[in-house]
């Protein structure tokens, strides 16, 4: 486990990079949507279409709600790899190769979790049923995953002191 | 084989927790905590000289109207550090302060950062949902995974 003074170089590490993260997204938004809105389309219910709103991905239901909107903010939908990328990036004590490694698997993790937040948005307005998963995919899957990888991936493989 | 035994009932007391966190979100007892969250943030601005209105979970003044949401309460990241505390091995008296304390600084910490973005709403506008869905998300998280590391470090040492 952290030592204090690990701790502290973790938490501090991890807040920078955070908001020097949350920077770069922000420049890769548009160009991260495409990407999200191009993987997502297929799966999304024809009466659903997914088009750019400036750095939202703006959902559009032309089926029996055809004049309902949906905007879906960027930030919301990014944060998950926004923080576990933060997490392992600042992770204290583990090697190029783990870090490497886990940046990677961060990255596809959490682009699944990504689409399968939008597509599941797309049937579920389109299905006038309320997106209660969403909110606890929002605020809980990130901390979860984090909180997971921490320990099996980071925290257990720290020599014990 | 140790490790597998550790890990095995701390993923499921924290799928549990992100299961009961979606009955939360749709039910209406989120709606009491909302106006409970909203009570309170009602409270500690007007104590730090904000002069604003609330109906019911809105809070507003000349310068700003916030709602108070399901994501605005601290209940998600308390439900999931309360499933990692009691799906880690140790004594019930150890989990029961170990939930105490967490609740406690998540609760807190909540209150600091509405008060916050509040201020950063009335000052730099166009920062403020760079600081609502990044920053303090991610604080909120970092700090309850870092209480529930040194709580189960101080478990260790404990051993």
């Amino acid at each position: 486990m952290l030592s204090r003074s690990m701790a502290i170089v973790f938490l501090f590490r991890c807040l920078v990079l955070l908001i020097l993260i949350g920077i770069v997204f922000f420049t890769l938004m548009e160009t991260y949507n495409s990407v999200l809105i191009e993987i997502s389309m297929p799966f999304t219910p024809d009466s659903v279409i997914l088009r750019h709103f400036g750095s939202d991905i703006q959902l559009n239901f032309g089926g029996s709600n055809s004049s309902e909107i949906l905007y879906l903010n960027s930030f919301t939908l990014h944060f998950g790899m926004i923080i576990s990328f933060s997490v392992v990036f600042a992770a204290v004590g583990i090697s190029l190769t783990n870090r490497i490694v886990s940046f990677v698997m961060m990255f596809f993790i959490s682009l699944f979790l990504q689409v399968s937040g939008i597509v599941y948005i797309a049937y579920s307005l389109n299905n006038s049923r309320d997106p209660s998963w969403f909110a606890v995919g929002w605020v809980l899957f990130p901390a979860f995953i984090v909180a997971v990888w921490s320990y099996v991936l980071w925290l257990k493989k720290l020599p014990k002191r | 084989m140790h490790s597998l035994r550790t890990i095995f009932p701390l993923v499921l007391s924290l799928v549990a927790a992100c299961l009961l966190y979606f009955y939360y979100v749709s039910s209406s007892a989120s709606e009491v905590f909302e106006r409970w969250t909203a009570i309170i943030s009602f409270i500690v601005l007007s104590m730090v000289g904000v002069d604003l209105q609330i109906h019911n979970t809105v809070l507003s003044s000349t310068e700003f109207t916030i709602k108070i949401i399901d994501e605005c309460t601290a209940v998600g990241p308390i439900l999931l550090l309360i499933g990692a505390i009691a799906g880690y091995p140790a004594s019930a008296m150890r989990k029961f302060v170990g939930i105490s304390a967490g609740v406690l600084i998540l609760f807190v910490l909540n209150q600091i950062r509405i008060v916050n973005l509040v201020w950063i709403e009335i000052h730099y506008p166009n920062f403020l949902d760079f600081a609502h869905l990044v920053v303090w998300q991610g604080i909120v998280v970092m700090v309850a995974i870092a209480f529930w590391f040194s709580w189960s470090r101080e478990l260790t040492i404990k051993k």
